[in-house]
């Protein structure tokens, strides 16, 4: 199939904290094969364990009151770039993602990198997927002495009342939401204490993500990341308000 | 799992964003306790118990490089962004580490950056790391210098000596919002330090 002509917008001031790939298979990689693939790393990353941390609280007679007890279990490794440590790569037994933290260098050098891993972590064979994810972490910086109107910026916000409501300090909104017959769109958006005077900061976190009719072999995967990115792009440029575009490229 | 469970799914490589620990994932994870039967929170920690000091400062970079791509996204030009870099990777650099050196600490590092992100300079400043991990930050411009010592939450010490219009200027103080050492230290921009 011919590959995506559409020329996508880019900013002078991108408001990307993090631009995530995941892919997720359908079988576990061994423990043994996962700690030969993290030793092949260890000049150019610095390797950390990701645990889960599980936390059970059970509740027996009231008058024994509740007992907690906690269970960490491996799951996976987290690889940081000596570089710049701008580069992240998360290796589980059952998922690969890529992470880029700023300065963001396009979807090509993420999808470049993305296809590098991959290749590594399944020896150029192709294994069955299970989930497939693109996730942008954006925080939105704007100029305010106090008060903001998210409605300016936001084409979706949380709706009050028009009168007599108080200011939101904080909010969160979280929506998940079927966006064909195989992808869904998950959107976050919060209030965070901003790092610049007299601004203030909403992180808008963008998720979408296929788990159904996955892809067969490696071209029919890049050519869904590459769908995903549309839906992601597009989605992104229809939530945001000109105004709120304005900010990254002045 | 529930849908909420899987929505939240995928655990951000960097878990502290701007203001603390709280993502909004974790902050999602807290809210659905009640709707998941078994509830995790994904952390990442060395991997060896006993890392050597080499690893050691390698992390502590790293969590200053977070901090300085996260609070910094595009408002930071490549100049600033890799002096910053080199700075880091001097002060934490294991050829120069003794055995009595503290590592940095990084709510003090997120304050000078705060103030690299308002004050704008145009450089950054030279870095060396006090006794108890908090960062000391020094622009200079000929003999004109100016010192701050950062501490967590916007709190600073700060001097700066220099001469104005024949006029020696010795000053400095302790600020508790980075707004109000800004406005002491503007007048004072002429010094040079800042190379703007």
């Amino acid at each position: 199939m011919a590959k995506s002509q559409k020329k996508h917008k880019s900013y002078k001031k991108p408001p990307i904290v993090e631009a995530v790939i995941e892919i997720r298979f359908e079988d576990m990689l061994a423990s043994t094969q996962l700690d030969k693939l993290i030793s092949k790393q260890k000049t150019k990353f610095n390797v950390q364990k990701i645990e889960e941390v599980e936390l059970k609280i059970s509740g027996g007679q009231p008058e024994a009151g509740a007992q907690a007890e906690t269970k960490t279990r491996l799951v996976g490794y987290k690889l940081t770039s000596n570089l710049n440590a701008s580069d992240i790569i998360q290796v589980k037994a059952n998922a690969l993602s890529i992470s880029r933290l700023p300065p963001y260098e396009g979807w090509e050098n993420l999808l470049k990198d993305l296809k590098h891993y991959y290749n590594w972590y399944t020896n150029k064979k192709f294994k069955s997927l299970s989930r497939i994810g693109v996730r942008y972490i954006n925080r939105i910086d704007i100029p305010s002495d106090g008060k903001i109107k998210v409605e300016d910026y936001f084409k979706i916000f949380p709706h009050v009342p028009q009168t007599k409501f108080p200011d939101m300090n904080h909010f969160l909104v979280q929506t998940a939401a079927a966006i064909d017959d195989e992808k869904l769109l998950t959107i976050n958006m919060h209030r965070v204490p901003s790092p610049l005077l007299k601004h203030a900061s909403i992180i808008f976190d963008l998720d979408v993500a296929q788990q159904a009719n996955l892809p067969k072999n490696d071209d029919q995967l890049y050519q869904l990341l590459d769908e995903i990115r549309e839906k992601k792009d597009f989605f992104f440029e229809t939530l945001l308000t000109p105004k709120c575009k304005k900010l990254f490229n002045s | 799992m529930s849908a909420l469970g899987k929505i939240v799914d995928y655990q951000p490589a960097s878990l502290s964003v701007i203001g603390g620990r709280v993502h909004a994932d974790q902050f999602i994870r807290g809210i659905s306790h009640s709707v998941l039967s078994e509830d995790s929170t994904v952390i990442s920690k060395p991997v060896e118990e006993s890392r050597s000091t080499a690893e050691k400062l390698f992390d502590n970079r790293a969590e200053l490089k977070t901090i300085t791509a996260q609070y910094g996204l595009s408002y930071l030009d490549s100049k600033l962004r890799k002096q910053l870099f080199d700075q880091i990777d001097w002060i934490l650099d294991v050829d120069e580490w003794e055995a009595l050196d503290s590592y940095a600490d990084q709510e003090s590092f997120k304050t000078l950056m705060k103030f690299v992100l308002n004050a704008k300079p145009a450089q950054a400043p030279y870095l060396n790391i006090a006794d108890d991990g908090h960062l000391v930050a020094t622009w200079k411009a000929g003999d004109n210098k100016f010192r701050l010592e950062c501490y967590a939450n916007d709190r600073t010490n700060w001097f700066l000596s220099c001469t104005l219009d024949g006029e020696e200027e010795k000053l400095g103080g302790e600020a508790r919002s980075l707004q109000r050492l800004i406005d002491r230290i503007s007048p004072f921009k002429a010094a040079g330090w800042f190379h703007y």
